[in-house]
C-alpha cells in the first residue's frame, strides 16, 4: 500500500511493485559496497541508521462528517496517523494549528479535512484561502484537492489564482471559489489591495492555510507576517475571524515562530506518527588534495565518482546541487557515464526552475512511474512538489539549513525498506563542521527563524499597503492594532506628515489615516526585499540585463573597473550609474578578477543588552563580553585589487568613487578585555588579522544556529574599538532596520563560538586556509595559531552572565 | 537627547533613506509621487478653500456635499441641445450597442454618470472623489455633483449616488462599464451599501462609437468623439490626469484647481447626452430637425453595415455596405470581399462570384488569395461550375506560392485537395 495518507487524493501511483521491491533491496547491498570499497570507504567519516517506524493510527474523529469519511475512505484511506488525527480535533476545536512534521508525513490531508468539514457543516458557505510558496505547488495541490472536492458536491470549486490566471475568469473564481489556492505575492499585490472584489472570500472566511512556514524569515517572513497582518484586518471589516492552520517542516521553537508570523498562539503539533523505513545516512569527506592549504577535493567531482555506486537500473537515485550550473555539470557527467551504471542516457535528467512547466511535469511523471532514474535537481524540487519517493538522495554540499537537508532526504524512504541519503561535504567551514559532527543533522533542529514584523522600513511599506486597504482608525485599531505592533501611529503620522501618502483626519475625537496618493502601493513594495533598489546590470551592447544585485553589494562588485563573472564568463563593468542604479558591462574575456576593499565604519546607537565574566586570573577585571546593539554603519568601498585566477597574485589596483552605503541595524559584539588580551598575546599589528580571522569564522557557522546565508551578516572587527576600548568583533545584520539576526546571534553565541573552534581545531590545514580562519595570505603565519587561542578561551571556563549595561558607554554614544 | 530615545520618525528617515543627498531613496512610489508634484502645471493656480456651490444633505451614512445644477432643455451643448435626446431611436442604440435591454428603454430616464478619482489603478485606496450624475427631471436636465471634502464623507457620498443610480431605468457612461462602474461598485461593498448596477441596463458609449467610427478617428476618446460628433469644444479644460493633484492640494490646504475639475465632470456628464443623442439618430443619418448628421458617413457606414450583418440583417447589412461604397473614393478590396460575402448569405451567389473574381483581377496579394478561395467555394458548392471553381483554385494555388511565405503546407494542401477534387469533377463531366 502507498502513501495514501499523504496524498488523499491521488490514488497511489502505479510505479511498478518490481522497482520498489528492488530499490529497498538494493540499497543494502550500495551501503555494503561503499563500505567495502578500498578507497570510499575511509571517506565516509559517518554512518547513521534510524532504525523503521512503525506508524501510530488513529480513528477518524468522530465529529467528522460521514460524507467526508466516506470518501476519504473510498479512496483507500482506513484510518489516519495520530499527528493526523490530533490536527484535526485542535481545527475542529477552533485552534489555530501548527503541524511541524517531516515530508511526506500526511500533513495536506491534516488541514485538508477541517476545511472540507466546514465547506459540509456551512452547506458550501465557508471559504478558505490557501499559501503556498510555490507556484508549481499550488497548481500541484489543486489537482488532487479539486478531485476530492468533487465528490463531496458538484456546486464547490477551488482554484488557482496566481499570475497565470487569465482575467476571464477571475471573476468566476472571486465569486465562486470554495477554496482560493494561490500565495503570498498574489495576497499582498493582488487580493489584498482589491479587497471589494472578493468580498464573497472575506465574509465567509473560515480557514486560511500556510504552507511551508519554514520558508517564511528574514526580509521575506517579515514582510510576510505583515501581509498576513493586513489580511487579519480585512478579514474583521468583512465579519469573519478565519483560523490558521500552518504547516512546516521541523523547526527550533516552532510555536515561537508561528507567534512572530501571526501574532497568535497556535497549538504545535510536532510527533511525527507516519511511519517510515530505515533510513541510513552517510557523510562523505572528501580527501585532501593539497594539505598546506587544507584544499579537499571538488564535491561535484566527487559525486561523479561515487555515482557508479549510488545509481543504478534497479532504484532511483536524486541528487541535489545547490546551484543551476552544477546541475547542468553533473548531469552531463552522469549521461556521459551512464551506460557504466547499466542505465540508458535518457534514463537521467536534469531539473531546476526555468525549465518549461511542461518539461517540468514530464520529468515529474517519469520519477512517479519509475522510468527516470536519475534525476540531478537544485532546491526546485526540494518543496512539496509529488514525485513519489524515492531510494538514493545525494546532497552535493550542506544545502545551509536543516530544513533543507530534512526536506531533501525527505525525497527518500519507502515503506519496508532502507533508504539511504549521502552527504559530500565541501570544503567550506560549515560542511567541516558537519563532517565531524553528523549529530548536529539529526538532534532536534537548532536554527533560529528571525522574523521581525516590526522593522520600519518593513512596516512603514506594509502600512502604506494596509492603508490603501482601509484607512486606519486610532480607537478601533487601538483594540488589535496592526499585529499590535508598538509603532502603529508613529509611523501614519510619518507617513501622512513626511511622505504625504496619507492624510489624518479627525472624526468626532477619533484620528483616522486615508490613503491619499495617486499610486498603488503594493506594486512598488517586495516581499523578498530591496528590490525596489536593486542595481540592474546591462550587457552594455544589447541593453539586456545579465542580472541584479542590492544596492549595497554594488559599490564593491559593480564599480567601474569591476570583473562581474557569470557562469564561468567574465565581465567588465563599463559604466555605473549608481543614481539610476545601472551598470553598464562589457564581455570581456580576462585573466583577472577584481576584489573591492571596504573601509567599514562601525558607530554604535544603543546598547540593548550585556553579557559577560570575570578574569579568572584577574580580581575585578572583565574577561570575554557579548553584546546586543543598535549601530550605524557606513561603508566606503575604497579601492579594489585585480588578481590573477589560479595564483592570486595581485597585478594591480585602483581607486573606488562611490558614495558610501549608510546602514542602521541590530548588532552581535564580542569584545575582549584588554587585560585577557594581553594574556593571549593579542596585540595591533599581524594579530589583527587573526582577530579578523575569528569574525569571518563566526560569521561563517553562524548559518548552523540561526537561519541566514553568511552574507547576511555584515562583519567589522576592531583591535582597539573606539567603543569598547579593546578587541571587538561586530556581526551584524545587513537588513536595514535588521530583522533579528543580531538577536539569534547573541542568544547563541556560545553555540556559535564553539562551533568554530572545533572547525579551526579539525581543519587540516598547517596555517590557516579558506575553509576555516581564512588562507595564510590573510591571517599571516600565526593567524591560526592566535585565532585558535582565542576560540579555546572563550569557549572554556565559566558561561558568561548577564551584567547591567555600564552608564559610562551610554554616554559616550553621543 | 540621548541615542536610546530617538524618534521612531528620526529612525524611520535615516532607514528609508529619504534624507540623503546621495544616492536614491528607498521608496519608489515617493519618487513618482514628488516628480509628479515638482511638475509646473499644477499648483500655481486655483486658489484655497472649498469650492463654491456646495449644500450638504444627511443620509444614514452621514453628511455628504453636492452641487446641483438645473439646465434648460434647450440649452446647446457643442451642436446639440440637450432635449434633443428625446428624439434618439431607442432601436438604433441597442443595435449599435448590441444589447437588446437597451431597446425597452426611455433614455430620458437614464442616469448619465461620470466620476473623478485619485487614480485610475483602481483597488481599494482609489478614492471617488467627485461623482457626477445627470438626468432629467421635470422637463430639465439636472446635474448632481457630489464631493467630498475628505475621504471620511464616502460612506455618505455613495449612499446618495446609489439612490440616484437606483432610482434610474439605465446608466449612460462613457468607458463606464471598465472604469467607473467598478470603482463605484468597490467601494459601495466595502462600505456595505447594495450596488444598484447589477439590475439595470448600461449603455456604456465607448463601445457602439468606436465600432460606428473607429477608421475615421486617431482614438476613441470622449473628447475626440464630442469633437467630432458633436461639436463641441472645451476651453481650458484641465486634462483628467491633474484631478488627483487637485483634490490632494484642496486636501492640503493648499492652492488647488478643483474648480476646473468640477468643470470638466460637467462637460463630460453634459456630453454623454450629446453622443447618445447623437447615438439615437446615427442610424437616419439626420437630426430631428433634419439637419445631417456630423461624423464620418463612410466610417458610419461600414459601421453599421458590419453591425447588421453581425446581427444576420443581410438586405439592411447590403444596403449600408452598399452607401459605404459610394461614399468611399476608389474601390477598397477588402470591403469588397465582405460585400460579396453579404450578397453571398443573401443568396445571390452568381453576383458574390463575379465580384470575388472581379477583386481578384485587382492585384496579386492576399486579398486576391482570398477572393479566389471563396470564388473557387462559390463556384463548386453554390453553382456547381467545376471549370470555373478549378480556375480559382489553379489561380489560388499560384497564389498562394507568391505571397504566403513559409510554411504554407497547410494552405497549400487544402488547395491542392480541392484541386484533386474539381478534376475529378471536370472529368466526370467531360
Ligand atoms: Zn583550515
Amino acid at each position: 500500500m502507498d502513501d495514501r495518507r499523504t496524498h488523499p487524493a491521488t490514488r497511489g501511483s502505479e510505479r511498478g511493485s518490481r522497482l520498489r521491491k528492488q530499490g529497498s533491496s538494493r540499497v543494502e547491498g550500495i551501503v555494503k559496497r561503499l563500505r567495502a570499497h578500498p578507497e570510499f570507504s575511509a571517506r565516509f567519516a559517518v554512518w547513521h541508521r534510524e532504525p523503521a517506524r512503525a506508524g501510530r493510527s488513529a480513528d477518524f474523529p468522530d465529529r467528522l462528517h460521514p460524507s467526508l469519511v466516506r470518501v476519504l475512505r473510498s479512496r483507500g484511506l482506513r484510518e489516519l496517523y495520530e499527528h493526523q488525527q490530533r490536527a484535526i480535533e485542535l481545527a475542529l476545536d477552533g485552534e489555530d494549528v501548527l503541524v511541524a512534521t517531516r515530508t511526506a508525513s500526511g500533513k495536506t490531508l491534516a488541514y485538508t479535512a477541517p476545511v472540507l468539514q466546514s465547506l459540509l457543516e456551512s452547506d458550501g458557505a465557508a471559504r478558505s484561502l490557501w499559501m503556498f510558496p510555490t507556484k508549481a505547488l499550488s497548481q500541484d495541490q489543486s489537482r488532487s484537492l479539486n478531485a476530492l472536492i468533487g465528490e463531496l458536491s458538484d456546486s464547490w470549486h477551488s482554484f488557482t489564482y496566481d499570475g497565470d490566471t487569465p482575467p476571464s475568469v477571475r471573476r468566476t473564481l472571486r465569486d465562486r471559489g470554495h477554496v482560493v489556492l494561490t500565495n503570498p505575492w498574489m495576497l499582498h499585490q493582488g487580493i489584498l489591495p482589491n479587497h471589494a472584489k472578493w468580498a464573497e472570500l472575506f465574509r465567509d472566511l473560515r480557514y486560511v492555510v500556510i504552507d511551508e512556514v519554514h520558508t517564511m524569515s528574514g526580509v521575506f517572513g517579515s514582510s510576510v507576517a505583515n501581509v498576513f497582518r493586513r489580511l487579519d484586518r480585512i478579514a474583521r471589516h468583512y465579519g469573519s475571524r478565519p483560523r490558521f492552520f500552518l504547516s512546516s517542516a521541523t523547526l527550533h521553537n516552532p510555536k515561537e515562530h508561528a507567534r512572530r508570523l501571526l501574532g497568535r498562539e497556535v497549538q504545535v503539533v510536532g510527533e511525527d506518527a507516519s511511519p517510515s523505513g530505515e533510513r541510513i545516512f552517510g557523510v562523505y569527506d572528501p580527501p585532501v588534495v593539497d594539505a598546506v592549504a587544507g584544499l579537499r577535493a571538488n564535491a561535484l567531482e566527487e559525486a561523479r565518482r561515487l555515482a557508479p555506486l549510488l545509481c543504478g537500473p534497479g532504484h532511483q537515485t536524486i541528487f541535489f546541487c545547490n546551484r543551476r550550473t552544477a546541475v547542468e555539470v553533473l548531469t552531463r557527467y552522469l549521461k556521459e557515464s551512464a551506460r557504466s551504471m547499466g542505465l540508458k542516457p535518457e534514463e537521467i535528467r536534469g531539473y531546476r526552475g526555468g525549465y518549461l512547466p511542461l518539461h517540468r511535469r514530464e520529468i515529474e511523471a517519469g520519477l512517479k512511474d519509475g522510468s527516470v532514474k536519475v534525476v540531478v535537481s537544485t532546491n526546485a524540487l526540494e518543496l512539496g512538489v509529488d514525485i513519489g519517493q524515492l531510494d538514493v538522495c545525494v546532497l552535493v554540499g550542506y544545502p545551509g539549513s536543516q530544513a533543507s537537508f530534512w526536506q531533501r532526504a525527505g525525497r527518500v524512504g519507502r515503506r519496508g525498506g532502507p533508504s539511504l541519503s549521502v552527504l559530500i561535504a565541501r570544503s567550506d567551514p560549515v560542511d567541516r563542521y558537519l563532517a565531524a559532527h553528523p549529530e548536529y543533522l539529526f538532534e532536534a533542529p537548532r536554527e533560529r527563524l528571525a522574523v521581525d514584523p516590526d522593522n520600519l522600513v518593513i512596516l512603514s511599506e506594509q502600512l502604506k499597503c494596509a492603508a490603501f486597504e482601509l484607512p486606519f482608525r486610532a480607537s478601533s485599531e487601538g483594540e488589535e492594532g496592526f499585529g499590535g505592533t508598538p509603532h502603529l501611529t508613529e509611523v501614519l503620522d510619518y507617513l501622512a506628515e513626511e511622505c504625504e501618502f496619507l492624510v489624518p483626519r479627525s472624526e468626532g475625537n477619533e484620528r483616522t489615516w486615508y490613503w491619499a496618493a495617486d499610486a498603488y502601493p503594493a506594486q512598488d513594495v517586495s516581499l523578498d526585499g530591496g528590490e525596489p533598489d536593486n542595481v540592474l546590470i546591462l550587457d552594455v551592447e544589447t541593453g539586456k540585463a545579465i542580472g541584479e544585485i542590492t544596492r549595497e553589494y554594488s559599490i564593491t562588485t559593480v564599480h567601474e573597473g569591476a570583473i562581474y563573472q557569470v557562469e564561468g564568463e567574465t565581465w567588465k563593468v563599463e559604466r555605473f550609474n549608481y543614481e539610476n542604479r545601472r551598470a553598464f558591462l562589457r564581455r570581456t574575456p580576462t585573466d583577472y578578477f577584481t576584489e573591492a576593499e571596504t573601509d567599514i565604519e562601525v558607530r554604535l546607537l544603543r546598547l540593548e543588552e550585556k553579557e559577560s565574566r570575570p578574569l579568572a586570573s584577574a580580581e575585578g577585571e572583565e574577561d570575554i563580553a557579548v553584546w546586543r546593539v543598535e549601530v550605524h554603519v557606513t561603508t566606503v568601498a575604497t579601492l579594489y585589487k585585480k588578481i590573477r585566477f589560479y595564483t592570486r597574485e595581485s597585478v594591480g589596483a585602483e581607486d573606488i568613487h562611490l558614495p558610501p552605503e549608510e546602514l542602521d541595524s541590530e548588532a552581535f559584539v564580542l569584545t575582549l578585555s584588554l587585560a585577557a588580551s594581553e594574556q593571549l598575546g593579542l596585540q595591533a599589528g599581524s594579530r589583527a588579522s587573526a582577530w579578523r580571522g575569528v569574525g569571518r569564522l563566526l560569521r561563517r557557522v553562524a548559518p548552523l544556529f540561526l537561519r541566514c546565508q553568511p552574507s547576511d551578516l555584515g562583519l567589522a572587527t576592531e583591535i582597539r574599538s573606539r567603543h569598547f576600548r579593546c578587541p571587538a568583533i561586530f556581526l551584524y545584520d545587513r537588513v536595514p532596520g535588521s530583522v533579528g539576526l543580531g538577536t539569534s546571534l547573541f542568544r547563541e553565541h556560545r553555540a556559535i563560538l564553539q562551533a568554530a573552534l572545533e572547525v579551526a581545531r579539525r581543519c587540516d590545514c598547517l596555517l590557516g586556509c579558506p575553509a576555516c580562519v581564512g588562507p595564510i595570505e590573510e591571517v599571516g603565519p600565526l593567524g591560526k595559531e592566535t585565532a585558535l587561542k582565542i576560540l579555546e578561551h572563550c569557549v572554556q571556563g565559566r558561561e558568561l552572565a548577564p551584567t547591567p549595561l555600564p552608564e559610562l558607554e551610554q554616554q559616550e554614544l553621543e | 537627547m540621548s541615542a536610546g530615545e530617538r524618534s521612531v520618525r528620526d529612525r524611520l528617515r535615516r532607514l528609508r533613506r529619504e534624507e540623503r543627498a546621495s544616492g536614491p531613496a528607498a521608496d519608489l512610489s515617493l519618487i513618482r509621487q514628488r516628480a509628479r508634484r515638482a511638475s509646473p502645471s499644477v499648483g500655481d493656480h486655483g486658489e484655497a478653500g472649498v469650492p463654491r456651490e456646495l449644500s450638504s444633505v444627511n443620509g444614514s451614512r452621514g453628511t455628504s456635499w453636492q452641487r446641483l445644477r438645473r439646465f434648460e432643455r434647450s440649452r446647446k451643448h457643442g451642436d446639440w441641445a440637450l432635449g434633443e435626446l428625446r428624439e434618439a431611436c431607442p432601436r438604433a442604440v441597442a443595435r449599435a450597442a448590441r444589447d437588446p435591454q437597451l431597446e425597452e428603454v426611455d433614455l430620458e430616464q437614464a442616469i448619465f454618470l461620470d466620476i473623478e478619482t485619485t487614480g485610475l489603478s483602481g483597488g481599494a485606496g482609489t478614492i471617488p472623489f467627485l461623482v457626477g450624475l445627470g438626468r432629467f427631471v421635470d422637463g430639465e436636465y439636472e446635474l448632481w455633483q457630489g464631493f467630498l471634502r475628505g475621504p471620511e464623507e464616502e460612506a455618505g457620498l455613495l449612499e446618495h449616488a446609489a439612490e440616484r443610480i437606483a432610482a434610474s431605468r439605465v446608466v449612460v457612461s462613457f468607458f463606464g462599464k471598465s472604469f467607473d462602474r467598478h470603482r463605484l461598485e468597490d467601494k459601495m461593498r466595502m462600505h456595505k451599501i447594495e450596488p444598484p448596477f447589477d439590475r439595470l441596463p448600461h449603455l456604456d458609449l465607448y463601445y457602439p462609437l468606436h465600432r460606428l467610427y473607429r477608421e475615421a478617428y486617431p482614438d476613441g476618446r470622449l473628447q475626440t468623439m464630442e469633437r467630432a460628433l458633436c461639436g463641441v469644444e472645451r476651453e481650458d479644460d484641465l486634462p483628467g490626469s491633474f484631478a488627483p493633484e487637485a483634490w490632494f492640494d484642496f486636501l492640503a490646504g493648499r492652492p488647488h484647481r478643483l474648480e476646473d475639475v468640477f468643470r470638466h465632470n460637467q462637460d463630460d456628464v453634459l456630453s454623454l447626452v450629446c453622443l447618445a443623442a447623437h447615438l439615437g439618430r446615427s442610424e437616419v443619418e439626420r437630426t430631428a430637425a433634419g439637419e445631417p448628421l456630423a461624423g464620418s458617413g463612410a466610417a458610419r457606414a461600414r459601421g453599421w453595415a458590419r453591425l447588421q450583418a453581425q446581427a444576420r440583417q443581410w438586405d439592411a447589412a447590403l444596403d449600408w455596405s452598399a452607401c459605404a461604397r459610394e461614399r468611399t473614393s476608389g474601390d477598397d478590396r477588402s470591403w469588397l470581399c465582405f460585400h460579396a460575402d453579404l450578397l453571398r448569405r443573401r443568396g445571390d451567389a452568381q453576383r458574390a462570384l463575379e465580384l470575388y473574381r472581379a477583386v481578384a483581377q485587382g492585384g496579386r496579394d492576399r486579398i486576391a488569395l482570398e477572393a479566389q478561395v471563396q470564388a473557387a467555394k462559390i463556384a463548386e458548392h453554390d453553382l456547381r461550375l467545376w471549370s470555373v471553381a478549378l480556375e480559382s483554385t489553379e489561380d489560388a494555388l499560384s497564389l498562394v506560392r507568391e505571397v504566403v511565405p513559409v510554411p504554407r503546407e497547410a494552405r497549400q494542401g487544402e488547395l491542392e485537395r480541392r484541386l484533386t477534387r474539381l478534376r475529378r469533377k471536370c472529368g466526370v463531366e467531360s
